[in-house]
Parts: structure tokens; C-alpha cells; sequence
């Protein structure tokens, strides 16, 4: 046990709390002290004129979040980067390697494998879920009758767990007792071994991924539902046809969601693992073909305990993350309609004479 | 001046002074002998009954001291291996000899007495670099399962319960019982395991002192190509594809299979509920049979004297405590074989219509595979090879070609590991 909470919950013991409460009221008793100290400091700084109230306030405030951050996201990340310079099997003692791991994975042809299958799922599949889940959007964003029922069969996947999907589709894809084979079968076609076959095991997790294009309809109906009618009533009466109101209208009145789905689907897409994950333990996906990044970060990591190798790995992946993303966001500027001509206008105040 | 805010930080600072101060005083243990322990384990439901229930024995003989149940059902190993690296390592932590290489540094040296155990390999299986790690508890080995009304319909004698047969008689007699096509088609064998046949063909992963790879043996270049013939169109196993999401086990109730050659003993429950049970029999596993696994408990390098020697009191007892062996397996359940010779009456016991005996005796049919540190990566890697490049999977390569590059391989990977203790 930690020494701090230990000693927290020996207090507690002293004080006569039930055993079952004392690392709840450890928990409390460490969040009061950090509190105190934060509410401390920022007083201190207030009554020195070092920061306004509005500022302290804001301080406190955030404080809760920026104690979460600090702890549990920036600093692993600093750790890691401290990792990945060093050689660790979290048993023995940790060796400074200096740039060896990077070197490593520079020449570890399982890393050029990895990259090459993360960035071809990522550069398929994303344009794949935009065109499929912008196109079903469409078709839901009517009044009919039973509208509500159409939305809610194609939301209702992206409400199944990861594991839970693979598994399914690991009996829709079965060569022999699949679904899938069984329809193809049917119409005299011998379908491939999909997860078992090298060739095919990277296009049925594409395929896989289509199944949950339910989540993004929804953020695409709001976007849609948000287009001015007017501006369809405008382009009627110049004549314009269904096509045309889509292309001059509809697309670019939803690019800034089209743009926010294509980013956020590239981040997750580039850290796709429970996939490969569930189909290799289930014996799929041979000579690598779906050895994606993240998944053979966590076989270094978590299957042959080499932590520095692993963290390196997760260094190279952000900075391949990042240059992913710039890249769409500089590219934005020319698919990417904001109402006003210059994004950043739009959010300076108006200058009160 | 306002000495508010002073207050508050120095209130806090000296709290979390007189915390810091209290989190000195030693836990776990105490002069008069009372102790409290934890103990890491994997395992389903039932096997975590057991234990359980093993504990509770324990406890009752052993009243000051108190063992926590630290029952990991998923992960174990990297989870093992996060409470190590924290700082909060289980007292005693269950490893099986696979595996116990790599975590051989965070455990304490075990004391073992050869002597207690009915078989040389099973101490031996605990020991690194000429000294104990762990002490075993149990023992799982593998026999085979035959459908003998299937051996006996093809005019086969069925297969002597205590003499394995060998390699060429099992691959003939395999093929006799295969017969039929489609979704009926009916095999004369599950299909085989590499590492599995690579014992029963007398070969091994690496040589006995583990410092050398042996995957370009002959006997590896003849287990990889019996298996590549068993599944080929003419063979006597289902394909991987055939094999695919079904369960063996099932194939070899229905009569699907006449033979399971790696049936563990945590199939036994399952046997016996069969309602065709007395169709099927346990004998050993053709030539060398297939590699065993013995779990052993480990004692973690954290542990305080208090908690050692408790520790150590509850590993004795897990190990050589007869009514503790004896409920390893029962009727409805089995974790394994018992390692001491006086619960093995008990352990047949549990289904005396089967021959039991077979997981006994397949104790000494081979011998134990070095433990190495870098195992799970070197096995991760030539499995995938092997499935990758030759037709054991979908390659096209031959394993005379293969096997070599990949005992490179290996080796390059063992040596970079370096000893399990340095």
C-alpha cells in the first residue's frame, strides 16, 4: 500500500472507522489536504495582489481538473518519456539506454509492418464511415412517419462494446459457419477466410467498422437539422436541383462537422486495438495483417515487458498522431466553410463605444 | 496582515507531515506469530472455489494468520507485473514454471524438499539457474481422449492405458479413423499443436540448462511436418479453418474426433458428466507426450520476516498438506494434478471409471522445458513465423527452410534476455 494512504487509513483506524469506509475516508482526507493547500497558496496570492479575485476563482475552480490532469494524464506522460530512454521489465532494475529504443524501432521491420497497416485502415476506413454516415444522415434527415425507429436501428450498434462487436463479427466472418460466407455461398460465390486469410483480414475490419457509422449520423443529423431552410428555399427558386443543393449547399454547411468527424475518426483510428486484439486471440489474423500500432505497442508492453521499448513506441505514435492531424488542419482551409470569411473574427467582442 | 491562507498551508503541510509519519510503522505482521498475507491467483470460478476453499483449511489450522485472496481472473501476468513495479506485490504469488523466469528476480529463494514429491520433474520445474523460485502445488499434464466405440468400429485395438504408442502408430491409426466428408466428416485426431507434438517427437523449445534454442532439431523439422500432413486433404485432423470458434471438445463427445490428444485435467468434470462417458477413455499421449505445466507459489522480495515466514507456512501447506492436495480435483471440478503421492488416491477418486492414473504417470513421460526469461516473446514470435511462412498456417515455405531462421532467431532474442538472475 501506498505509505501516504496507509498512514491515512492507520489515522482512520485510531479513529474508529468501520475497515470498509477508511479508503473512502482516506480519499477524502487526501482531497482536503490538497484543497487546503491550493485554497492556501491562490489566497496568499490574492491577498499579495499577485492575481485578481476573478483569477483566484477561476484557479479554484479548475483546480479539481488540473489535480486529475496533473496526476493521471501529464504526468504518466512525462513518465513515459522518461521510459522510453530507458531498458525496464518492471522486475528488474531499469538500464539508461539513451536513443537506443528509437533506434530499435527505426530498424524493427514489425514497426514498419505496424505503420503500414494502421495507416492504410486509417486512410480506408475514415472516408469510408464520413461518406457512409453523412449518406444515412441524409436519408434519416426526412419527416416521415417511423423516423425516430430508422435513427434509432442505426445509432443502436455503436451502442455494442468493442469486444462485444468483435466476437460477433468473428461468426458473421467464420469462413465455414459464417453469415457472411453462407449468403455468398448462396449465390454460388466461395467467400474468402476473412480474419483468417492475410489478404482479407485488414478489409473485414473495415468492413467491421462500417457497422458503427450510427454515432456520427447523429452528430451529422444535428448538423443538418442546422442548416438554414432558407438558404434551400433561395436555391429552389434559382432552380437548383437535389444534386446541386447538396453539393453548393448541404456539403459545405456541414464541412466544419464533416471536419470534426473526419479528425476525431483519424485520432481514433490510429489507436484501433481491440480488434486486432480479440481476432488474434481467437487465432486470426496471420503474417501480421492486423498487427495494427497500439496493438504491438501493448504486445512490447504487456506481453514481453520490455516498458521502454513500448513507451518510445508511444512517443513515435503521438508524434505520428500530430503530424496527422496538422495535416488535416491545414488542409481544412480548403474544404472548410465557416460562416464568417475569417474564423477568428467570430469570436473577438464586439467594441462597446 | 491576514494569516488565513499561512494557516491553511501550514495546516496542510503538517498533516500530510503526521500522515507521512504514521505510513512508517511496519504492516503485516507481528512478534507473537499473527500475520496477515496475500495471495495472487488466476483462474475460473471454480478453480477459484477451490482455492478458496484450500485457504479457508489453512486458516482454520493456522488461525493467527490471515491469507487475502487476490484472485486476478484476467491479465494475470501483467498485472503480477504492475503490483511489482508499484511497489505493492502480493505476498505470495501462484507462477507456473513457463513463466517463472521472467519474474525469478522479484521472488524470494524458495526452500524445497525434492523429497516430498513423487516425481523429480516436479521440483525441478521451480528451478532457476540451479536454484527453487517457487514451490510447486500442482501439476498439469495432458493425456489422450479416445472414443473407443470409434477405435473399435475400425477394427483398431484400443490404445494401452499406461504405454504410450508411438508417433507412427498414432499418425496410422489416425488415418483409419478418418472417414467421411462435409460438415459429418469424422477426424481421427483434434488437431495438433506444434509446441505440444515438438515433445511428443522427443524435441524441445530449448536445450536443458535453457541457454540454447532448439527449434532447428531434427525432431522440430519432423513434429512441424507431421502436423502441416495432418491437416493437409488427405490428413487426419480438421483444418485450423475447420477448427475454427468450435470447441474439441465437443467434436469429441459427438464423435466427431476419435482422439484429444492435449486433454488437460481441467476437462475431467466434463467427461464424466458426459451421459456417454464409458464410451470414452484417458490414455498417455503418444511418444514423449505433450509438455506439462506446474504451478508453483512464490513468496515476492517485498515480503517483511513476519510475512515470510507465514507466507512460507502457507505455501507448506498448499504444496505438501495432504487434505490440501486432495482437493485439487473432484467431481466437479479440477484445478490440476496433485504433486505429493499421498492425495493421488483422492485425485482418482474423482472419476474412478477413468483412468486417472494417466495424468500421474504423464508426470515422467517428458521432461520439463527450461523456463527462460524471454519466452512469451521468443513463443510470440516463432508461432507467428511458423503460421506466417509455412503451411502449418497459410505460408508455402518448407519448416527445413524455416526452422533454422527461426532458431536464430530465438537465440538472438535469448541472449539480448540475458539470465533470469544476474
Amino acid at each position: 500500500m501506498n505509505p501516504i494512504t496507509g498512514g491515512l487509513e492507520e489515522v482512520l483506524r485510531h479513529l474508529g472507522l468501520a475497515p470498509g469506509l477508511r479508503p473512502l475516508g482516506a480519499f477524502v482526507l487526501l482531497s482536503a489536504v490538497v484543497a487546503a493547500a491550493m485554497f492556501g497558496v491562490v489566497s496568499l496570492a490574492v491577498r499579495r495582489r499577485w492575481m485578481s479575485r476573478t483569477t483566484a476563482a477561476f484557479w479554484l475552480f479548475v483546480s479539481p481538473w488540473m489535480f486529475g490532469f496533473a496526476v493521471f494524464t501529464f504526468g504518466p506522460m512525462v513518465y513515459s518519456l522518461w521510459l522510453s530512454f530507458l531498458n525496464w521489465d518492471l522486475v528488474s532494475p531499469s538500464r539508461f539506454a539513451g536513443l537506443g529504443n528509437y533506434q530499435k524501432a527505426a530498424a524493427d521491420p514489425l514497426v514498419r509492418q505496424a505503420i503500414k497497416v494502421t495507416l492504410v485502415y486509417a486512410v480506408v476506413s475514415v472516408p469510408l464511415q464520413t461518406a457512409l454516415s453523412l449518406g444515412v444522415a441524409l436519408l434519416m434527415n426526412t419527416d416521415i412517419r417511423g423516423i425516430n425507429v430508422f435513427r434509432t436501428v442505426w445509432y443502436l450498434p455503436s451502442l455494442v462494446t468493442g469486444v462485444a462487436q468483435v466476437t460477433l463479427f468473428l461468426w458473421v466472418f467464420n469462413p465455414n459457419y459464417g453469415l457472411v460466407n453462407g449468403m455468398l455461398h448462396a449465390v454460388g460465390v466461395d467467400g474468402p477466410a476473412w480474419f483468417q486469410d492475410p489478404s482479407w483480414a485488414l478489409p473485414a475490419v473495415i468492413i467491421m467498422s462500417l457497422w458503427t457509422v450510427g454515432g456520427n449520423m447523429v452528430i451529422y443529423l444535428a448538423g443538418l437539422q442546422d442548416v438554414p431552410i432558407e438558404l434551400y428555399e433561395a436555391a429552389s427558386i434559382d432552380g437548383a436541383g437535389p444534386a446541386r443543393r447538396l453539393w453548393s449547399i448541404t456539403i459545405p454547411q456541414v464541412s466544419p462537422v464533416i471536419f470534426f468527424n473526419v479528425v476525431t475518426g483519424l485520432i481514433a483510428a490510429m489507436q484501433i486495438f481491440t480488434q486486432a486484439f480479440v481476432i488474434k486471440s481467437a487465432g486470426g489474423a496471420p503474417a501480421n495483417s492486423l498487427l495494427f500500432f497500439v496493438y504491438y505497442l501493448y504486445q512490447n508492453a504487456f506481453q514481453f515487458f520490455q516498458m521502454g521499448y513500448a513507451s518510445a513506441l508511444a512517443w513515435i505514435l503521438l508524434l505520428m498522431i500530430l503530424a496527422l492531424t496538422l495535416l488535416v488542419f491545414r488542409g481544412s482551409a480548403f474544404w472548410v466553410y465557416y460562416e464568417s470569411a475569417n474564423p477568428k473574427a467570430s469570436r473577438r467582442r464586439p467594441r462597446v463605444r | 496582515m491576514n494569516k488565513t491562507p499561512l494557516l491553511a498551508v501550514a495546516a496542510a503541510t503538517s498533516i500530510a507531515a503526521i500522515l507521512s509519519s504514521c505510513s512508517t510503522a511496519p504492516s503485516g505482521g507481528s512478534n507473537d506469530g499473527s500475520a496477515t498475507i496475500t495471495y495472487a491467483y488466476w483462474g475460473n470460478n471454480s478453480e477459484n472455489a477451490t482455492l478458496t476453499a484450500m485457504i479457508k483449511d489453512f486458516e482454520q489450522a493456522n488461525p493467527k494468520i490471515t491469507v487475502k485472496a487476490n484472485w486476478i481472473q484476467n491479465d494475470y501476468l501483467q498485472q503480477l507485473q504492475t503490483q511489482l513495479a508499484g511497489g505493492k506485490p502480493p505476498t505470495v504469488a501462484q507462477i507456473s514454471n513457463t513463466d517463472l523466469a521472467a519474474f525469478a528476480s522479484s521472488f524470494k529463494e524458495a526452500n524445497v524438499s525434492p523429497s516430498a514429491y513423487y516425481s523429480a520433474n516436479i521440483p525441478n520445474a521451480m528451478k532457476i539457474q540451479g536454484k527453487y523460485y517457487a514451490t510447486p502445488f500442482v501439476a498439469k499434464t495432458k493425456v489422450m481422449a479416445i472414443n473407443t466405440k470409434l477405435w473399435q468400429a475400425a477394427g483398431l485395438d484400443v490404445p494401452s492405458k499406461s504405454a504410450p504408442m508411438n508417433v507412427e502408430d498414432f499418425i496410422a491409426n489416425a488415418k483409419k479413423l478418418t472417414k467421411g466428408s462435409g460438415k459429418s466428416k469424422q477426424y481421427g485426431s483434434a488437431p495438433l499443436w506444434f509446441g505440444g507434438w515438438l515433445t511428443v517427437n522427443g524435441g524441445n523449445n530449448y536445450s536443458t540448462d535453457g541457454t540454447r534454442c532448439t527449434l532447428s532439431s531434427p525432431e522440430a523439422i519432423q513434429a512441424a511436418n507431421q502436423v502441416i500432413a495432418s491437416q493437409a486433404k488427405d490428413g487426419f485432423t480438421p483444418t485450423l479453418l475447420d477448427a475454427q470458434g468450435q470447441d474439441m471438445f465437443d467434436w469429441l463427445s459427438i464423435g466427431r474426433l476419435a482422439a484429444q490428444p492435449d486433454f488437460g485435467p481441467w476437462n475431467i468434470a466434463q467427461l464424466i458428466s458426459l451421459k456417454n462417458a464409458s464410451d470414452f477413455a484417458l490414455v498417455p499421449d503418444p511418444g514423449n507426450g505433450e509438455p506439462m505445466e506446474v504451478d508453483g507459489l512464490a513468496v515476492t522480495r517485498n515480503a517483511n520476516q513476519a510475512e515470510t515466514d507465514a507466507a512460507n507456512k502457507f505455501i507448506s501447506f498448499m504444496s505438501t498438506n495432504q487434505q490440501a492436495q486432495e482437493r485439487l480435483t473432484t467431481k466437479e471440478s479440477s484445478l490440476g494434478v496433485p504433486v505429493v503421492q499421498s492425495a493421488v488416491p483422492a485425485f482418482e477418486k474423482a472419476a474412478p471409471e477413468q483412468n486417472l492414473q494417466a495424468f500421474v504417470d504423464a508426470v515422467d513421460q517428458s521432461p520439463i522445458t527450461a523456463s527462460v526469461k524471454a519466452n512469451t516473446k521468443i513463443s510470440t514470435d516463432w508461432q507467428t513465423a511458423l503460421t506466417d511462412k509455412t503451411p502449418i498456417g497459410s505460408g508455402k515455405q518448407s519448416p527445413a527452410s524455416v526452422l533454422p531462421e527461426l532458431d536464430k532467431q530465438c537465440q538472438a532474442t535469448l541472449d539480448a534476455a540475458g539470465p533470469a538472475i544476474s
